[in-house]
């Protein structure tokens, strides 16, 4: 008499098994998984079949990891093949060894001070922002269309012309190209981060046999001879708004974030840094965002000096 | 077999070969975009036909034929991306670590498999089997790098677990 279907019996193995996997397995999960396997021969079938199936991955050297198995989303096959091919011809041309090594930001074509954020128009059509703190050269001729990003962040929205001139944004560690997009850049002290919103953009790390495009709502971090595999974007572009949006943020994070638009010292004492908060929060009054955040978290501001202020555990 | 019908209205091999084998290449190369594997797959795809021993009926040919090219492709594609994803996974690997040509072939066949396994799952099922299985991560990372519940990592192994089996084994128990 078959009450249930090969299909429930299938959902139920597989349930048990991710179960077995849980980090709060009990031995009450355990005695129940032997009372379910032994409940029927079928289910006891399942399970066999079920484990032969999940140790296709235990077959595997702990060197493999799921990126591996993960870019898919998001970049079609034309764009994972790239992998493979064109890398070689870029490497050690040194995209940046021809800039010149003083510090460029002081001279630089379009510059931010801390807190501040500036939409600038370029000639094209194209529009971007600068973020707190950041320095950029715009370099436009017959053929190219070259930003070099000194310091900070910027997001682009780039212009459409015909014919299209090449699109790309320089940086210390390599070259990204703009393939008809918008996407964010930022420097961060010993990589880029590259976010992408619309279409595509190609990574060229300046001293690596690799390149890789990475499509719309994805984001990665690279070296001059790394480039990390895309993941899903979370790279938040409200700063454009003068806003921070914090999702389950840890403190820690959320503090270094914010920190970018103060002038002065802030920091977060490791007693709250895994505390997590959700919320808006200004970026053009970082005060008031303190001022917030001690309404919604158990923490206390400490201002050392007005420039000088510490996140800390509020007393009971 | 659908599609094969009684065999008064089979076709030989030979004249599925002559009548639609410059179609098919012509067909491959507009979407593979380089006459090479266009021909290479071509060929496998009569290959395919002459070991199963099927052949379509006449108003049938092109239809078949591009069903199992398509097939091909996809597998060529599929094998393509995995080997270069897995071959620049160890590149920077210091030189002890990094597998020999055999074990590297056989982590890529392994891998192709989980692969197909995998198959037209939502991303999250997928991202959280993988994390659990190949790199070992709790639910709990898991859920905090997702951004999800732990309770809905559990959910999305559930689902990835019970997708490969029914890639593996059917629907039979």
């Amino acid at each position: 008499m078959q009450q249930t279907s090969d299909a429930d019996i299938i959902q139920q193995a597989a349930a048990w098994m991710a179960r077995m996997l849980a980090d709060d397995v009990s031995a009450e999960d355990q005695q129940a998984l032997l009372q379910w396997r032994m409940a029927d021969t079928r289910h006891e079938m399942v399970w066999q079949k079920l484990q032969q199936v999940s140790n296709r991955f235990s077959a595997l050297p702990n060197t493999v990891s799921s990126k591996t198995l993960l870019p898919s989303h998001g970049v079609n096959r034309r764009q994972l093949l790239q992998w493979a091919s064109i890398g070689g011809l870029l490497a050690g041309t040194g995209w940046y060894g021809n800039q010149q090594q003083i510090p460029q930001r002081y001279l630089a074509d379009y510059r931010t001070t801390t807190g501040e954020v500036r939409p600038v128009s370029l000639q094209d059509g194209s529009q971007l922002y600068l973020n707190t703190n950041t320095a950029i050269d715009v370099h436009f001729d017959a053929h190219e269309r070259k930003i070099i990003l000194h310091q900070g962040e910027i997001l682009l929205s780039t212009g459409h012309e015909t014919p299209r001139r090449v699109f790309f944004v320089e940086t210390r560690f390599g070259r990204i190209t703009a393939l008809g997009t918008r996407f964010s850049v930022r420097q961060l002290d010993d990589r880029i981060r590259v976010a992408v919103q619309e279409g595509d953009v190609e990574i060229q790390p300046a001293n690596a046999n690799a390149n890789l495009r990475i499509a719309a709502g994805e984001q990665l971090e690279f070296t001059a001879t790394l480039i990390e595999q895309p993941t899903q974007a979370s790279t938040n572009t409200a700063w454009r708004d003068g806003l921070l949006v914090a999702e389950h943020m840890r403190l820690a994070d959320f503090t270094a974030e914010l920190a970018r638009y103060r002038r002065g010292l802030l920091t977060c004492d490791e007693r709250v840094a895994e505390l997590k908060i959700s919320g808006v929060f200004s970026l053009t009054n970082t005060e008031r965002a303190l001022a917030n955040l001690q309404r919604s978290l158990p923490v206390t501001v400490q201002y050392r000096t007005r420039y000088w202020a510490r996140l800390m555990p509020s007393s009971p | 077999m659908p599609g094969v019908e009684p065999i008064a209205q089979q076709q030989s091999l030979e004249t599925l070969y002559s009548d639609h084998h410059t179609w098919l290449v012509r067909w491959l190369r507009k979407r593979m975009n380089c006459s090479h594997h266009a021909a290479d797959l071509a060929h496998d795809t009569y290959l395919r036909l002459l070991t199963t021993g099927n052949t379509p009926p006449v108003t049938e040919s092109r239809r078949y034929l591009t069903r199992i090219a398509s097939g091909l492709m996809i597998d060529l594609y599929r094998r393509r991306r995995v080997e270069s994803a897995y071959l620049d996974s160890i590149r920077y690997l210091p030189e002890p670590e990094i597998p020999d040509t055999e074990t590297r072939q056989l982590i890529i066949e392994t891998l192709i498999e989980i692969d197909v396994m995998l198959d037209k799952l939502p991303t999250n099922v997928r991202r959280a089997l993988l994390m659990r299985q190949l790199d070992g991560y709790s639910y709990r990372e898991i859920a905090e790098h997702m951004q999800v519940s732990v309770s809905s990592v559990e959910k999305y192994v559930a689902q990835g677990l019970a997708a490969c089996y029914l890639a593996v084994n059917g629907t039979s128990t």
